[in-house]
């Protein structure tokens, strides 16, 4: 399931690790929250090319 | 002569309130002080609108507190903005003859009390996995998309809350009132990237009540009338994964409607009350009201243009970032600008203010608010 991150951040809760989360536009249409893992949270950057991670559930996504 | 008018407004316990408090005591007391500005009494009213986020039942709890039995009521609950949309239907109200005197009122105790007690934050099913801190996350990722899409900075915003800051040094009432620099919000801790802890609103006690009525009736009470010249509501979403286009908000509909119905247009606002939960939000909704066009609301308010001095005053009581947020911040917008508009705001008085705008906020951008203030003639 390809698409792009429409908008993106990076939670900071005391005592806990940042925590990315996205809205990633799918290229089937729709936009869904997420999370991209296998990278830096504060690397995610908005027009970054995702792709999900099969079998993810909740589902989230890696850079394509 | 415009139908209807503000004929009192009052605060209670803001900032800190006294150990004990409930939101609806303070919403009382609030409504007791309005009415009293105003020259009317209790047994005046017969219409209450209320909400808050403590009180799902708010103008029942209201009219309990105050031995009221009211032939209109409306508890209408979109968020921060509500206290804007309640005067709007205050006046249809008053002008469809539902009732003569509407008494609009918001409290809470959330610093008392706690935030996660006074504001339980109900997530989408779709995103609560993801873990969104709400409502900071769904600002934050509002606030990239405009980073990315106009070029936007963290600096503009920051001016935000430096111009905020600039004018609750000029009011005693304001809770934070130390000097704050665009460096000073830069170094803060972040919350939710791009947004720091000085991008954020207080988060304080506080009660306030708006007394409505006709303008003809409001003529010959105690204070100087402030007729509402033109208002206007709608919303996009609930939730933030539902929201169209995170850099365009309802205010774009709402402000229309506003304007259009007021005759007036942005060039014609000698104030304005603009909520500011977050730096982002008066960058998205000065844009989607028309004060700029889209995507130049970081340059607009940089350089000191909202800021004391500037040619559009905006949030001169210091706004939610230094003068006080009580969770819903609406009702505190109308407050101000009826200051402003009757002239007493001492030190950060706006010389010859006419007309004030006023826009409110609601959820996570979900629902906006829009309301134009000014002379009743």
């Amino acid at each position: 399931m390809p698409g792009t991150v429409y908008a993106t951040t990076v939670v900071r809760r005391r005592g806990e690790a940042p925590l990315n989360v996205v809205l990633v536009d799918l290229d089937g249409g729709g936009r869904v929250m997420s999370r991209v893992e296998g990278i830096a949270p504060e690397e995610v950057a908005v027009g970054l090319a995702v792709t999900e991670v099969e079998g993810s559930d909740p589902l989230v996504f890696r850079p394509a | 002569m415009r139908p209807v008018a503000i004929a009192g407004v009052a605060e209670a316990g803001v900032g800190s309130a006294p150990p004990g408090s409930t939101p609806a005591g303070l919403m009382a007391e609030a409504a007791r002080a309005a009415l009293a500005e105003a020259g009317l009494e209790l047994s005046d009213v017969d219409g209450v609108l209320a909400a808050t986020t403590q009180l799902p039942m708010a103008p029942l709890n209201l009219s309990e507190a105050l031995g009221l039995q009211p032939r209109f009521l409306d508890g209408t609950q979109i968020g921060g903005s509500s206290a804007i949309a309640h005067l709007r239907h205050a006046a249809a109200a008053i002008e469809a003859g539902l009732c003569s005197v509407a008494l609009i009122a918001y409290g809470s105790t959330q610093r008392l009390v706690g935030r996660a007690t006074a504001s339980v934050q109900e997530l989408d099913p779709g995103e609560a996995p993801y873990r969104p801190l709400m409502p900071v996350t769904a600002y934050a990722l509002a606030a990239s998309r405009h980073m990315h899409e106009f070029g936007t900075t963290r600096e503009q915003l920051a001016e935000v809350a430096v111009a905020a800051r600039a004018w609750a040094r000029l009011n005693p009432d304001a809770w934070s009132r130390d000097p704050l620099t665009v460096a000073d919000v830069l170094a803060a801790p972040m919350v939710c990237d791009p947004l720091g802890l000085r991008d954020c609103c207080l988060v304080t006690d506080g009660a306030a009540a708006i007394v409505v009525t006709s303008a003809e009736r409001a003529a010959g009470l105690r204070r100087a009338p402030v007729a509402l010249l033109g208002a206007g509501e709608a919303t996009t979403h609930r939730h933030v994964s539902h929201m169209p286009d995170l850099t365009r908000t309802a205010a774009v509909q709402s402000g229309a409607e506003a304007f259009a119905r007021a005759g007036l247009r942005p060039d014609d606002v000698d104030v304005a009350q603009v909520y500011d939960a977050f730096t982002i939000t008066p960058v998205l909704f000065l844009e989607d009201l028309g004060f700029c066009a889209k995507g130049e609301g970081g340059a607009f308010v940089s350089g000191g243009r909202i800021a004391p001095g500037g040619a559009l005053p905006m949030n001169t009581n210091g706004g939610g970032l230094s003068y006080a947020h009580p969770g819903m911040y609406g009702a505190f917008l109308i407050v101000e600008a009826v200051r402003q508009l009757r002239g007493e705001c001492g030190e950060r008085q706006v010389p010859g203010a006419e007309v004030a705008l006023v826009h409110g906020n609601g959820g996570v951008l979900s629902s906006q608010a829009t309301a134009l203030l000014g002379p009743a003639t």
